[in-house]
Formats: structure tokens, C-alpha cells, sequence
């Protein structure tokens, strides 16, 4: 994750900040925020008997994103030597967060939260989680030291990225497989809303990619970004936002059924939908 | 025989999301010394749980205090109030010391 937030920081260093880079962080911050809407919306019409709390919870992390199904994504994309903006990590630092503010809002209309959600520490989690740091540390890294300071690490940071990647994917999926096992507590609406949702998402974040005249391999990206969900920073942020909401149903969407449905079948699709377009 | 000196053991079981909340708590509220430890798996209301899952906030910690009953009796109504939304084991016992001037 560092490494290619590192070269994210590098091409902005190059390229200096454009408009191009402002458009999407500004349309992935929004589509991180409006996107939790949507998940509500959707989980009312395919499971009305999920509660508040818990249909709040899960649209958080179908607004928020996961980083490592971005990586699979810009791999496959330089695999299939199909080019895309590199600023594009910029984006993904962004669009964590909007959802859960979206999310306290709708929580706090439905009545539902907990004493600590106003609590100084569940902002320091939100905005200063260990991910969002490290990430754009890096990237701010990455924008100062420029090519130059890029070579210095390469050779930790880049030559063993595939391979770190796979294991990684390996682990994810082991980390998936056991929480299959719980997915058969989840009403069946909810796993079709898993595998709706992203298709959705990505949708509209492919189509706002493109309008805002990214080339395929970002718009791409974009779509992947939005169609994707969070399973790290959001589960800790809503157990402390809202206790009352299942984790069990809200991690296992994500991790078990969205994560998978991405990497094996959306990213090729949403891929295979914007050439086909284009 | 070395004298023994009474005090009271105070453990908190809470979800990893929320152990920096309460060491905050537990310093305003005036603990001398506190042990976290992470706790390896378990079950309770929201199913099975272990700590190698996907993110530690899912997994649970139990925060350790021996104090004087005075402070031991304040700082578990403290975190009790704090958690009052939240899953949590909070427990008071009796245990006796050596060094009664380190609690």
C-alpha cells in the first residue's frame, strides 16, 4: 500500500496538482458521502427487517472503501496495460471518511448511536486512524522527495510489491473463507444487497469518472473505488458510533461476500463495461 | 511471614474500538498503573470473536488496575457510566499485595 501511494506522491511531484487531480477528489469525496444514501435506500427495499443501526452500519462500509481491492484493481489494470491517472491513490485516502460522517447523520435521524459518538476519540478514529495516516504519509512523502527520493526505495518498496500483494490476497482470502461460515445468519436480501450495491456504485462512479474527463483505466478505478467496501477502518469506527449494530452482518457482507465478488468478478466487468463503451 | 496489604482488582473486558477510550478515562480519572492485554478469542452476544480477525477493533482487551477500594469503586463507576451503550465486563475483587506503597 505504501509503495503505491509513494508513486502516487511522485507523479503529482512531476505532474504538479492539475485540475484533473481537484475534479476527483471532490467527485470521491462526494460519492464516498452520497453513496451510504443509496446503501439505506437499497437495504430498505431488500431486507426491510434489518434495524437502523445495523442498516446504517453496513452503508457506511459500502460508502467507504477498501484499499486492498483498489490495489488488485491498478494491477490488473497494469497487467492489461490499460493506463490510468496515478493521482488516483490521492483519491482513495479521501474517501474514506465521508461515509461514516454521512453515516452518524443518518444515525443520529433514526435515533440510534451511542453516548461516546460525540466523543473526541471516535474523530481521532475516523480522521487519524493508523491506515489513513500511513497512507498519506506516504503519498505526502512521495510528492516531496519526487523521482529522486523514489529510486533511494525502490528496491524495498517496489521490486517485491507483486509478491507481497499475492500473500496479502492469500491472507484476505483465508480471513473471507472464515467468515463464510457466518454469512448463513444473514438474510438472504442482505447478500443480494452485497452484490447489488457494488455493481451500483460502480456504476455511477465509472460514469462520474468519465465525465469528469478521466481516461478509462481512472474511471475504471473510480468505479472500483466506489463499488468497493470497507472492512478495516469503518468496523472500528461503528462499533464505537454504533454499538447496536451487528458486526457479524456488517463485516461479513463486506469481507465475505462484496470483497470476493470484486476481485474475482467486478473489477474484469467494470473493466470489460468501460472498453466496451469507451 | 511478609504482611500482605488488601486491595481491589479491577478488569475491563472491552472491544478493542474502545481501549483507547478507556485509558483516557482511566488517566483523567486518576489511575496510578494499568496492564492492557489482548485477548485471544472468546464468545458473547455478537457471536465468536478472536483476535487475529480482520481488524482489532473487533477483537477484545481486558485492562488490568489494582488500587485502593476508594479509587478501584471510582474508576469502575467511571467506565461503567463511559460505557453505558457499549458491551463491556467490568470486575471488582479482593486481592492482596506485597508493595502497598506501588497501588
Amino acid at each position: 500500500m505504501f509503495a503505491i501511494r509513494l508513486k502516487g506522491g511522485v507523479a503529482v511531484n512531476q505532474q504538479g496538482v492539475g485540475t484533473g487531480l481537484v475534479l476527483a477528489l471532490v467527485v470521491g469525496a462526494l460519492l464516498s458521502f452520497l453513496l451510504p444514501f443509496l446503501a439505506v435506500a437499497l437495504i430498505r427495499v431488500l431486507s426491510p427487517g434489518t434495524d437502523v443501526a445495523t442498516r446504517a452500519a453496513v452503508a457506511a462500509h459500502y460508502g467507504s472503501i477498501s484499499v486492498v481491492t483498489f490495489l488488485t484493481a491498478a494491477e490488473f489494470l497494469r497487467l492489461s496495460g490499460v493506463p490510468f491517472e496515478r493521482f488516483m491513490v490521492a483519491v482513495v485516502a479521501l474517501m474514506e471518511t465521508p461515509a461514516i460522517i454521512a453515516v452518524l447523520w443518518i444515525a443520529r435521524r433514526g435515533g440510534v448511536g451511542s453516548n461516546l459518538s460525540t466523543d473526541g476519540g471516535l474523530y481521532r478514529e475516523i480522521l487519524l486512524n493508523g491506515s489513513v495516516v500511513l497512507l498519506l504519509g506516504a503519498f505526502v512523502i512521495g510528492w516531496i522527495v519526487g523521482p529522486i527520493g523514489e529510486g533511494d526505495v525502490k528496491a524495498f518498496f517496489d521490486a517485491p510489491f507483486k509478491g507481497v500483494l499475492t500473500l496479502f490476497l492469500l491472507d484476505m482470502g483465508l480471513l473471507a473463507a472464515g467468515r463464510i461460515r457466518q454469512a448463513g445468519g444473514i438474510p438472504p436480501g442482505l447478500i443480494v444487497f452485497g452484490l447489488v450495491m457494488p455493481l451500483l456504485s460502480a456504476g455511477i462512479g465509472g460514469a462520474l469518472g468519465v465525465a469528469i474527463g478521466l481516461s478509462t483505466g481512472g474511471a475504471v478505478l473510480l468505479a472500483v473505488l466506489s463499488a468497493s467496501a470497507s472492512y478495516i477502518a469503518v468496523p472500528a469506527a461503528m462499533r464505537l458510533a454504533l454499538p447496536q449494530a451487528n458486526p457479524g452482518v456488517y463485516v461479513t457482507l463486506s469481507l465475505a461476500v462484496t470483497f470476493p465478488f470484486n476481485v474475482v468478478i467486478g473489477i474484469p466487468l467494470y473493466l470489460w463495461v468501460a472498453e466496451t463503451l469507451l | 511471614m511478609r504482611q500482605l496489604f488488601r486491595k481491589k482488582r479491577l478488569e475491563i473486558i472491552v472491544e478493542g474500538a474502545l481501549v483507547e477510550t478507556v485509558r483516557a478515562l482511566l488517566d483523567r480519572e486518576g489511575a496510578t498503573g494499568y496492564t492492557i492485554s489482548s485477548a485471544s478469542s472468546g464468545r458473547g452476544d455478537a457471536g465468536r470473536w478472536q483476535r487475529d480477525d480482520i481488524t482489532p477493533a473487533l477483537g477484545r482487551a481486558t485492562i488490568l488496575v489494582v488500587a485502593n477500594e476508594d479509587v478501584a469503586r471510582r474508576l469502575a463507576e467511571a467506565t461503567d457510566d463511559l460505557l453505558t451503550d457499549h458491551a463491556a465486563m467490568i470486575l471488582l475483587s479482593d486481592v492482596e499485595v506485597f508493595r502497598d506503597a506501588d497501588y
